[in-house]
């Protein structure tokens, strides 16, 4: 039997109903079942589907086609959400430990996860604006989810708002692209080459691109959003959701080559790499750290696309998705034992929980980009896809800051010696589908290494070509910020950077007043708002004015009446001497 | 065949007598009976279309026939669409949209009024039946504000009335001259539309002024949506999901007439998509201002009638049926969002977000559907909207080049905004408005019947569009 | 099925009924029973109605006696007038101070009205108008607390009005000759100046009934003063006849100056209009308030006049015969109301709470005089503005359009007020004043939403009357 592609997303969609409608505990089972289910669906994608288009709607003038793209960058894609998914989930069983909320939570997750993977086989704009909105909304209900609290609305709303600014520029940039093209297909368009409007649209494609994967300026949210469940972080906030905009403009790269816009990906990659970086230095938040993390590693990625280097960019792609998901599993894993503390200066880990510390070693190495573990390969490949010496010094300066604030990360709560029993006995309780998810994960991170070493077949993908020289410029760099990194905050047991420079950290932790600028632009628009406001009143008035003028001139009338029979007669033959002069005249 | 447009008028009729003559508790029953058989009637009629692929239906009977003036009606796609949303918009107004149950047989005379005025207006042949079916709705519409609505409705309802019936003033003024120009007097819409050319151009441009200002104060478009805010603000749930949700089509309706009939309209179709985009901004910004949460929906309606106008301006089908999607959509999603803000008032006694708190907490069902609203009036995919959107904008960029997509950031700042009321009123923290009651059965209902419309002709755009033929 | 009558005994029977209706009624006065007023006021009234009607349904078109004329034109309204003279009459018998003189002077009243409506010749014309303005006088003097001042009002100025219209009589004599109706409009008054003088004397002493501005400055005042049948009988009767009048004479004998006279009643009828309109929207007592409105209604029939064609004086008959039932049932109201001491529009608010019935017909008549579809009001002004616009007065049909806007207002706000909630005791509906309105609540909703019949009529009383 040949079904339409799309059916992938079904099992997903129908356990997001389902555990909707059952509720409590039940629901985790069925959303983890309904992430199996479609991993196997993934697995026999290729021989039981077809991905003939499906025609949505037409009407004179318009027929509009719901397309399935399995190249291998969309197969790669829904290989990786269909594998991380069920993770998440087991990842859940432990976290999401509240009854209630367990429907709602699934639901949200599932509706998620399916709206990913019909992103990561839309062969066409307006499949993909639907992939692409559900993401926003997803991601906003998730962020959200303590609704009860009194930060995770604010976070989510900061968030919609981003994101609803990239769902009118990306329908815009799709009608765009319509109108130059006449077809909404990714693939058509690309082969019809460029167009007048084309860079007008690409500029659009790529703020949209932007806002879902914070980059500069549309970043701010991706910190807060850190007030969504970690496994929501884990999933969306840094292995999957935030990554659609850079897969976009993968999918989409010899469109930005053709409009000469890959300068521009360049530059907002690096700013945005250089915030990222900088403000994980100053961020004691263990999982806004991550968060700026990610936000640097998108940088990276946009700045290999930027240096037109597409498979450097999907290098770190793909290895991001797992080292990410597992520093945030094990963030969790930490924060809950240690009674949800936030701060890495208040947090510690015991030496005695082993598996999990390797296990977050495994993860912090491969994000610095210690060879031969998988981060090296994504951040050694863009920097030696560097055209020009500049790019390749930012991209050095980076890296090494990268790997100071990713060890002071795991080194502060580190070497701390366990103070308080509860938190000792905590992490010997901590659930075991937490653990063992980490675990998993961790092993994936493994694995992902050793496909990259050539052990085990990839796909049909090259990796990133990797001159030796810059490999070992790499590691070397690396090491040193590990040592610079030990150094401070093992032996001069500093707390902070803000210790060393002071107008820098407050700058940075200040989030570079990037935030001050939102809520000036609000301002503003409110400002405009209040002044339309008051035209508004005036107009109305001066409507007003008019209508009741017939109301005064009434008044006047009336005067006329006084009730005297002699002025009535008078009237009428003046009226008789009116009329007659008007016949005659 | 049967005369299933005249049935569909007869059932309300019949209603309107059997509510006046019958016990008050009945009322409600009757109006559901008899906006649930409608229903029916144009569901099946909207089945018999897509089957056969035909949407065109005409009765007539003769009526003042000195004047050659007959009940006719006709039934094309724009009209069946626009007849099925409103009469989804009444049985979910009739079901769900009395919390109180207060007035019951004035409430729903009215309503069988208005609905009478709906399936006229939207069926009507000639220009003369749909003057008089405009009137009626109207007024029926004007009872509600002013029989049924809150403290301030008097004014309100003046205010109303007075906007509405200088429309309906300019309506008849249009409608006397284009019978009186045209050789073979008529008020037959289809004869009016091909023998336009006999009128001479410069009545034509009188005519054209005069109804252009007619439907624009119904949409209604800036600078004379003045009387909107209000009428919401006043009118009970019930009056606001059909004044919203129905009366305002009446002038979109009106425009797609106007602009299919008269080719004077395309001399002036680029500033009139200029005042459409200019009135779909000034009124997201005013909306911004609001704090009463009906009175942001009600400036979203300013916000989206503006978008449609826009549409229509496009001249273009794209753009044309773009705007009756849009329509649709709005009004069902409207309908929606005024019903949930009625179980709001009902369940807190208070409508300000100043002082909403976390109605999350205690009101689920009518927070989420706020949300859902939310995201199908900012033209969520899956909901209605989305396609409306593509459809309209596909249009303008066809006629306007780049300029075309302009109207869509006023769409940032709605949705934006609206996100900032959820936020600050409906999302918990840690004070929260209790409640004092349950929302009942009639209003889950509501809003499950007017979502799955929202989402079915969102999900399944074909079954009205794949209709559309030139 | 066969008519029982013959078309001449039924015209013969038209004349008996109202003889014998004045003898009655005189009779009933000498026995002072209140009863027997109104039994054989309203038998008699009845009789006429149904003799014309009976004429109406065979259509038929015979002079019987030399001054009486018998066609379509003179046959609807002897039945229209005969059928608000019944309204009046069941208003009067509960609302009348002294109900025997009432209807005494009303059938007399009604004779007069009669001749107007029959009449075959201007000395006919002349006749009727006099009995009716003496009658009415009359009328107003016997009841009501201003009855006096009110009635010398009155009296003062209709003794002027008929006294211009003699002499507009005498300045047509000796150009035509004659002063029967069919003869004048066969010969052709020849041009003259005088004639001219005539035409605007005429139009003067009939402005007066008809209330038309500047000829109106007694209406309020008088309106107001007498007691609200008077008002509902002045309203709703008197200012039809005098339209009849003025459509007899202008639209047969002097339809050789079409164009001197359109232009005369253009201007009428459009300061009319403004006037009544306008300075209705500052009035605080409903019923001065009704006086405008009805000033006002009187400017849109002068349209069909301006019009000065067929379709013209079909409209203008039209609206005639809509506005009596719409301004009888509201004075009926009225009346009722300010015998409960309702009487500004404050008092008016929370009527409906008070009495349902009133606040909703109230409601719909003014509807209907606002000209809101689907209520006869509209269809009236309907035809009115197409008449208008058939006769290339656009303009005249754009003012009328903007007055019938501005009158939402004033009837608004009496709704409005009406429907406003206030604790009041409730009012007790008052049967008699309930007849009456009902009886004019079907004839404005049912010919409202199908007009067909009466506009066949008026057609055709319109043809009848331009053969002539």
């Amino acid at each position: 039997m040949v079904l339409p592609i799309f059916t992938v997303v079904l099992p997903l969609v129908v356990a997001a109903f389902l555990s909707l409608i059952v509720k409590g505990k039940p629901a985790r089972y069925i959303a983890l079942a309904g992430s199996l289910v479609s991993l196997g669906m993934v697995a026999l994608l290729l021989s039981i589907t077809s991905n003939a288009p499906i025609s949505w709607f037409s009407l004179p003038g318009l027929s509009v086609m719901l397309t399935a793209s399995t190249q291998p960058i969309n197969l790669l894609l829904l290989q990786l959400i269909a594998a991380i998914t069920p993770l998440i989930f087991i990842y859940s069983i432990g976290f999401m430990d509240v009854p209630s909320e367990q429907g709602r939570y699934y639901f949200e997750i599932c509706l998620f996860a399916a709206a990913m993977m019909l992103f990561a086989i839309a062969g066409d704009f307006i499949t993909m604006l639907i992939g692409w909105e559900l993401l926003g909304v997803t991601s906003y209900l998730l962020i959200g989810f303590w609704y009860k609290k009194e930060r995770p609305p604010l976070a989510a709303r900061k968030a919609i708002t981003t994101i609803i600014i990239g769902d009118v520029l990306m329908l815009m940039a799709a009608l765009l692209l319509w109108n130059s093209y006449g077809t909404f297909s990714f693939a058509s368009i690309i082969s019809q080459g460029a167009a007048p409007l084309l860079p007008m649209a690409m500029v659009l494609v790529a703020l949209a691109a932007f806002t879902k994967s914070a980059q500069f300026p549309f970043h701010e949210w991706l910190p807060d959003a850190m007030e969504g469940p970690t496994p929501v972080s884990a999933f969306l906030h840094s292995s999957t959701m935030v990554k659609a905009g850079i897969f976009l403009i993968m999918v989409l790269l010899p469109l930005f080559i053709a409009a000469n816009m890959l300068p521009m990906l360049l530059i907002i990659g690096v700013i945005t790499a250089l915030i990222g970086v900088t403000n994980a230095l100053a961020e004691n938040h263990i999982k806004r750290v991550l968060a700026y993390s990610t936000i640097e590693d998108l940088g990276l990625m946009t700045v290999a696309l930027g240096l037109g280097s597409l498979p450097a960019a999907l290098t770190l792609f793909v290895v991001q998705t797992f080292y990410k998901a597992l520093l945030f599993m094990s963030a969790g894993s930490i924060m809950r034992a240690n009674n949800n503390e936030e701060s890495i200066t208040n947090l510690f880990v015991p030496s005695t929980s082993k598996a999990l510390i390797i296990a977050t070693i495994i993860g912090v190495l491969s994000l610095a980009g210690i060879f031969p573990l998988s981060g090296f390969f994504g951040k050694a490949g863009i920097e030696s896809a560097s055209n020009s010496i500049i790019v390749y010094a930012i991209l050095s300066v980076i890296g090494f800051a990268s790997s100071i604030y990713i060890f002071r990360w795991f080194l502060i709560p580190l070497r701390k010696q366990a103070q308080k029993r509860g938190v000792l006995a905590n992490f010997r309780t901590l659930p075991k589908p937490m653990l063992a998810a980490t675990y998993i994960t961790a092993a994936l991170v493994v694995y992902a290494s050793l496909l990259y070493l050539g052990v085990l077949p990839w796909l049909s993908l090259t990796p990133a070509p990797i001159p030796i020289a810059a490999a070992a410029a790499e590691t070397t760099i690396t090491l040193i910020g590990l040592s610079v990194a030990y150094v401070a905050y093992m032996r001069l047991r500093l707390k902070k950077m803000s210790e060393a420079h002071r107008a820098a950290y407050l700058a940075l932790y200040n989030n570079l007043a990037v935030n001050a600028a939102y809520s000036l632009i609000a301002r503003l628009f409110n400002a405009i708002a209040w002044v339309v406001e008051g035209i508004d009143r005036n107009i109305y008035r001066a409507f007003r004015t008019g209508a009741i003028s017939p109301i005064l001139f009434a008044r006047l009338l009336r005067r006329m009446e006084d009730g005297q029979a002699n002025a009535y007669v008078a009237a009428f033959i003046l009226g008789t001497l009116l009329l007659l002069i008007i016949l005659v005249v | 065949m049967f005369p299933i447009i005249s049935a569909m008028l007869v059932i309300p009729i019949v209603g309107f007598v059997l509510i006046a003559l019958l016990k008050e508790r009945m009322s409600k029953g009757i109006a559901v009976a008899s906006t649930a058989i409608v229903f029916a009637l144009t569901l099946g009629l909207l089945i018999y279309s897509i089957t056969t692929g035909n949407a065109n239906l005409s009765e007539s009977y003769s009526y003042i026939s000195s004047f050659g003036i007959g009940l006719s009606f006709r039934l094309g796609i724009i009209p069946l669409i626009l007849l099925f949303m409103s009469s989804i918009v009444l049985l979910a107004t009739a079901l769900s949209g009395n919390h109180e149950n207060s007035r019951p047989r004035a409430a729903n005379m009215l309503i069988m009024l208005f609905q009478i005025a709906s399936i006229g207006l939207f069926t009507s042949a000639n220009f003369f039946m749909f003057f008089i079916f405009w009137d009626i709705g109207v007024i029926a519409m004007f009872f509600m504000i002013n029989v049924l609505g809150s403290a301030n409705r008097r004014q309100a309802s003046i205010k109303f009335l007075i906007y509405e019936l200088l429309a309906s003033a300019l309506l008849l003024l249009a409608i006397l001259m284009i019978y009186f120009y045209t050789p073979v007097h008529s008020f037959d819409i289809a004869y009016i539309t091909s023998n336009i050319a006999m009128i001479p151009a410069n009545v034509q441009g009188a005519i054209f002024a005069l109804l252009f200002i007619a439907f624009m104060i119904n949409m209604p478009l800036f600078p004379l949506h003045h009387w909107l805010p209000d009428a919401h603000t006043e009118a009970s749930t019930q009056g606001s999901m059909l004044l919203s949700g129905i009366l305002t089509k009446y002038g979109g309706f009106g425009m797609i007439l106007l602009f299919g009939m008269m080719p004077v309209s395309h001399s002036w179709a680029s500033y009139i998509a200029l005042l459409a985009a200019f009135s779909t901004f000034y009124a997201v910004f005013l909306l911004m201002r609001q704090t009463d949460v009906k009175r942001i929906i009600a400036y979203s309606t300013i916000v989206e009638m503006g978008i449609v106008m826009f549409g229509i301006t496009a001249l273009n089908s794209l753009g044309t049926y773009g705007a009756v999607y849009a329509m649709l959509s709005h009004g069902l999603v409207v309908a929606l969002m005024f019903l949930a803000v009625g179980s709001l008032k009902h369940l807190f006694g208070e409508r300000d977000i100043n002082i909403l708190r976390g109605t999350v907490l205690n009101a689920k069902a009518t927070t989420y559907t706020f949300l859902i609203g939310t995201l199908a009036m900012v033209g969520f995919p899956l909901s209605a909207g989305f396609i409306a959107d593509i459809l309209i904008f596909l249009g303008t960029l066809q006629s306007f080049g780049l300029l075309g997509l302009i109207p869509l950031g006023a769409l940032i700042l709605l949705g934006s905004y609206m996100y900032f009321v959820i936020n600050r009123s409906m999302l918990a923290t840690r004070e929260h408005s209790r409640n004092v009651d349950y929302i009942g059965m009639q209003q889950r209902i509501g809003y499950a019947f007017l979502m799955f419309f929202i989402f079915l002709f969102g999900v399944l755009p074909f079954l009205l569009l794949n209709l559309v033929k030139l | 099925m066969g008519f029982i009558f013959t078309n001449v005994m039924s015209s013969y029977g038209l004349l008996a009924a109202v003889l014998l209706l004045v003898a009655a009624t005189v009779c009933s006065q000498l026995i002072r029973s209140k009863r027997a007023a109104l039994f054989t006021s309203m038998f008699m009234l009845a009789a006429a109605a149904a003799f014309s009607a009976h004429l109406i349904l065979v259509s038929v078109s015979l002079s019987v006696i030399s001054i009486i004329s018998i066609n379509m034109f003179s046959m609807l309204f002897v039945l229209l007038f005969a059928v608000a003279m019944m309204l009046v009459n069941v208003l009067s018998y509960r609302h009348s101070r002294d109900y025997t003189s009432f209807a005494m002077l009303a059938s007399f009243s009604f004779a007069g009205i009669f001749i107007v409506a029959t009449a075959a010749s201007l000395i006919s014309i002349f006749i009727g108008l006099e009995i009716m303005a003496i009658t009415t006088a009359f009328m107003i003097l016997s009841d009501g607390k201003h009855g006096i001042e009110s009635a010398t009002k009155f009296f003062i100025l209709s003794s002027v009005s008929i006294a211009i219209f003699a002499f507009a009589l005498a300045l047509i004599l000796p150009y035509s000759g004659q002063l029967q109706l069919s003869a004048l409009s066969a010969s052709a008054i020849t041009g003259n100046y005088l004639i001219v003088l005539a035409i605007v004397l005429f139009a003067a002493a009939l402005a007066f009934e008809a209330a038309l501005f500047p000829f109106n400055l007694w209406t309020p005042d008088v309106y107001e003063g007498a007691p609200g049948n008077i008002t509902a009988l002045l309203a709703g009767v008197n200012k039809k006849v005098a339209f009849v009048a003025l459509i007899e004479i202008f639209m047969v004998v002097l339809l050789a100056y079409k164009s001197v006279f359109s232009l005369l009643f253009l201007v009428l009828a459009i300061v009319t209009m403004f006037y009544g309109n306008i300075v209705a929207i500052v009035q605080k007592s409903v019923k001065r308030m009704f006086a405008y409105s009805s000033i006002s209604q009187a400017g849109y029939i002068v349209i069909g006049l301006a019009a000065a064609s067929a379709f013209g004086i079909e409209a203008s008959i039209f609206q005639m015969v809509a506005h009596a039932f719409m301004i009888i049932g509201a004075f009926a109201l009225i009346l009722w109301l300010e015998s409960r001491n309702i009487r500004s529009i404050d008092d008016y608010a929370g009527l409906n709470s008070r009495n349902r019935f009133a606040a909703l017909s109230l409601s719909v008549l003014m509807l209907s005089m606002a000209g809101i579809p689907p209520l006869i009001g509209f269809d009236g002004k309907f035809l009115l503005f197409s008449s208008a616009l058939s006769a290339n007065m656009l303009a005249l049909a754009v003012l009328g359009i903007i007055n019938s806007f501005i009158s939402i207002y004033y009837y608004a706000r009496v709704i409005n007020a009406m429907y406003t909630s206030k604790e009041h005791p409730r009012l007790m509906t008052d049967r008699h004043v309930a007849a009456v309105v009902i009886a004019c609540l079907v004839v404005v909703v049912a010919l409202g939403i199908y007009p067909q019949p009466l506009i066949t009529l008026a057609t055709q009383a319109s043809a009848a009357i331009l053969v002539l």
